[in-house]
Parts: structure tokens; C-alpha cells; sequence
């Protein structure tokens, strides 16, 4: 209740609006008995009596603030090293592939149309390590047993030697045919009713040429004096066997070194090394894969 | 509350602020100084705050900075009086000051009183958020108020019927 001693406060709350309807009766009753109150009240509540804000400005403002890093900022950075990484794979698929295309011969495969062995394609028969037989490679092994059998005392190959450039290589192997040929003598056994699927290289060959050197005389003395150096590099300059003017070269018949010397003699060195390379592999008595020589 | 909203916070209530710290202490120095300090406490809280209401958290840590600063400033002047009685220019040298009649008269009322003045005609809080700030009921706040605006009018007719020297 308002009275003489509180009114200042119930006074002040009333100008400004403070009070309920309740506690507004009350004051407005108040003021009608005290009337210097009411004037009072208005005097001191006028509105020059109204404290005003000087009129300035915060200084070195500037000051305070930080320093924002904004979120499109972080994400134009973020884009920067996505984009730096996608030239930088896009570089090195680049070169990749580059490396693989790099040997001219692969484009011209056309050129050597292989003898008409079988018109399936070999190269499923022939790597052992498909998981699949090679019967064609062995009934070809076992051929050229009985041809050597039969011919071991005429045949005079020369030497296939296939050399690189002066240039270190980077890996060389070196095997001997003999190291090669064993291991498919062995498996002879196990191949002798494949013959009906073999059909000799030589059968296919013309006779019009000197130098031609059926592949079942071509085998054991090749086995016997020729080291065959089987290079892992990009450079392979010369092949020096005899040439030929024959174009068999395919796989299968690689041991017809003459085809390889053919091969290298026309530029065509990779062809050739790649038949070498499907030539030496061959699957052991045990069943594991064995690579004895690769090449590029 | 991020970054921008505390530099917009700055923007935007940092006049209010220094105008109500230069209200209540008459000096330039020490109002920028004190919002400065009530910048810093907001910075760094930040992140534990959002931007609606910021401004009310402001005042109330400006106020208590204020206050602060006033107790030290009469604790400074009192040993300076009982040390150095005679000695009457100890007073620092400031680089800006209000000297119109209405902070003449401010400065004649009792702190608590020149608080809720400058809270009430600056910033326009009602009784209930003069009362949070200044620890004290609404009754007490309307009581000091009345006694506050009164004393103001005595202060500032007789300032004006003060004759031009």
C-alpha cells in the first residue's frame, strides 16, 4: 500500500509504466489527495531533465575486431589441394600409359599373321599359368624329341644371339635353351596323346627358301649351343641369327630362331622377344608357375 | 557466437557502449579503456554466447568494470588525500573529458543512483533487468530513480540559473 514513505518508488514505477492496473488505481488515488506529487512527478520526469548520450564515437574501434577466416576461404583451399591431386593422378595415369604404348611394335601385330597352327587363338593354351593345360607347347615339345632323335647328327643351327645396347639393361637373365627344354622333356609324358592337336610348324612353312630350318631340327641344336639372353629392357637392338624371308613368327614358333632373327632383322623386336617370353614359360611337375625369363 | 558476430557486435554496440561508460565516468580514456576490457571479456567467451542478448551481457559486464574502476579510482583519492593532504594537483592528465552541465551534475550523485540513471535514459532497461544488474529489488530501483531525477533537476536548475562568470 502506498503512503507517505514509499511513494517515491510506487511514483517513479508509475511514470515509467511499471505497474499493474491494480497498483496504477492505487497511485492515481494517491495522487489525487497529494497534488503537489503529481507535480513533482512531472517536473522531475520531464524530458529535458532526460539523460542524452554525448555525441561520440567509440575510438580505435577497428581495434577490437578479429581477424575472420571465412568458410569460403578454407574452401577454396580445400578445392586448391583436390585440384593439385587430380592433375597430379591425371599426370601420372598419363605417363602410365605412355610406358605401355611406348614400344611401336605391339601397334603393328597385323603385320605378322602367324602360320595357321590352329585358328583358335594360342595364347589361352599356352599360358600354363591360366590354370589350363598347355597341350599344344607340349605335343610341339614332344614333335621335336623324334625330330631330334632322327636329326641330331645333321643339323647345324647358328646361334641365336640376341644382344643389347652398349647401355647397362637394367635386369638381364640368362638362360640357356637347354635350361628350357628340360623341363618340357619331362612333362612329355603326360602330353603324348595331344599330338592330334598339334600340327607342326613345318608343315606350314613353304620349302622355297634356303634358309629355312624346319622347327623340329631347329630345337636340340639350338638347345645345345646357343645362349639365349633374354634382356628386361626397352632397348633390344640386335638379333644375329641367320635371317629368313619367312613370316611365322607367332607364338609357339619361337624357336624358329630364324623367325625371331626375321622378327628383330625388320624392326619388329618386341614381337619377337614377346614370343620368347610366352616360350619360356612353362608350368613344373609340381603345378606352380614358373617364369624362367621375361621380357618387355 | 562466431567471429563476424563479434565483430558486428563491436559495430554496432560499441558507441552505445563508450557513450555510457563516458556518461558514468566522465573521461575519455578510461570509458575506451573499459569497453575495450568488456570486448576482451566477450571475445573470450564467444563461443559459449549467441548473438541475441549480446548486448544486454555487455552492459552488464561494462557496468561491473565501471564500478570497479570507480572504487578503485575512490580508494586512489582518499589515500591520496590522507598522504598528500595539501597537494591538490595529483589529478592525471586526460585527453578527453565532458564538461556540460549534465555530467557536471552526474558526478554529484551517488554512484548507485548516476548507475540506474544512465541505465534507465541510455539503454531504456526496465526496472526488473536494473534490478539483475544492480543487485537490488524493483521497488529499491523506482525509490533511487525518483530521488536520482530530482536531484538531477535541483543539480541542473541551479546549474543554469549559475551566473556566466
Amino acid at each position: 500500500m502506498i503512503n507517505n514513505d514509499n511513494y517515491e518508488g510506487y511514483l517513479m514505477r508509475y511514470a515509467d509504466g511499471e505497474l499493474n492496473d491494480k497498483e496504477v488505481a492505487m497511485v492515481e488515488a494517491f495522487l489525487a489527495t497529494h497534488p503537489e506529487l503529481r507535480e513533482e512527478l512531472e517536473a522531475i520526469t520531464a524530458p529535458s531533465l532526460k539523460i542524452t548520450p554525448p555525441l561520440v564515437t567509440m575510438p580505435d574501434k577497428k581495434a577490437l575486431m578479429q581477424p575472420v577466416v571465412s568458410p569460403i576461404s578454407r574452401k577454396a583451399i580445400w578445392r586448391t589441394i583436390a585440384a593439385a591431386v587430380a592433375l597430379l593422378l591425371a599426370f601420372g595415369i598419363v605417363l602410365k600409359m605412355g610406358h605401355h604404348q611406348e614400344n611401336p611394335i605391339i601397334a603393328k601385330n597385323d603385320v605378322f599373321k602367324p602360320i595357321s597352327v590352329t585358328d583358335s587363338p594360342l595364347p589361352d593354351s599356352l599360358y600354363i599359368g591360366r590354370g589350363k593345360p598347355a597341350p599344344l607347347l607340349l605335343a610341339k615339345q614332344h614333335k621335336a624329341k623324334e625330330m631330334v632323335a632322327e636329326n641330331n647328327s645333321s643339323l647345324q643351327q647358328s646361334s641365336l644371339e640376341v644382344n643389347q645396347d652398349d647401355e647397362a639393361p637394367l635386369n638381364v637373365m640368362e638362360t640357356t635353351i637347354e635350361d628350357i627344354i628340360e623341363p618340357l622333356l619331362a612333362n612329355n609324358s603326360t602330353s603324348d596323346n595331344d599330338d592330334s592337336q598339334y600340327v607342326s610348324p613345318a608343315q606350314n612353312m613353304t620349302n622355297d627358301s634356303q634358309n629355312h630350318t624346319p622347327v623340329a631340327q631347329s630345337i636340340s641344336p639350338v638347345s645345345r649351343t646357343t645362349n639365349l639372353t633374354v634382356i628386361e629392357t626397352d632397348q633390344l637392338v640386335t638379333l644375329t641369327p641367320k635371317p629368313t624371308d619367312r613370316h611365322d613368327l607367332r607364338v609357339g614358333n619361337v624357336i624358329e630362331n630364324n623367325n625371331i632373327a626375321l622378327a628383330a632383322e625388320k624392326g619388329f623386336i618386341g614381337k619377337a622377344i614377346d614370343a620368347v617370353t610366352r616360350f619360356l614359360m612353362h608350368r613344373s611337375e609340381d603345378g606352380n608357375e614358373k617364369c624362367l625369363a621375361f621380357s618387355d | 557466437m562466431t567471429t563476424c558476430e563479434y565483430n558486428d557486435c563491436v559495430k554496432q554496440f560499441s558507441d552505445d557502449l563508450y557513450r555510457f561508460a563516458l556518461r558514468y565516468t566522465g573521461d575519455g580514456d578510461t570509458s575506451r579503456d573499459a569497453v575495450q576490457d568488456a570486448f576482451v571479456t566477450l571475445w573470450e567467451q564467444h563461443d559459449e554466447l549467441k548473438f541475441k542478448g549480446v548486448k544486454g551481457y555487455l552492459i552488464r559486464v561494462l557496468y561491473r568494470i565501471l564500478v570497479s574502476i570507480h572504487r578503485h579510482e575512490m580508494v586512489c583519492r582518499n589515500a591520496r588525500d590522507n598522504l598528500m593532504p595539501k597537494q591538490e594537483n595529483y589529478e592525471q592528465h586526460h585527453t578527453f573529458e565532458l564538461h556540460d552541465a549534465m555530467q557536471k551534475a552526474l558526478k554529484q550523485l551517488p554512484e548507485i543512483q548516476r548507475q540506474l540513471l544512465l541505465l534507465k535514459d541510455l539503454e531504456g532497461y526496465d526496472y526488473g533487468e536494473m534490478a539483475a544488474i544492480t543487485g537490488i529489488n524493483e521497488q529499491q530501483v523506482g525509490v533511487y530513480l525518483f530521488r536520482a531525477r530530482k536531484r538531477m533537476r535541483e543539480l541542473l536548475t541551479a546549474e543554469n540559473l549559475k551566473p556566466v562568470p
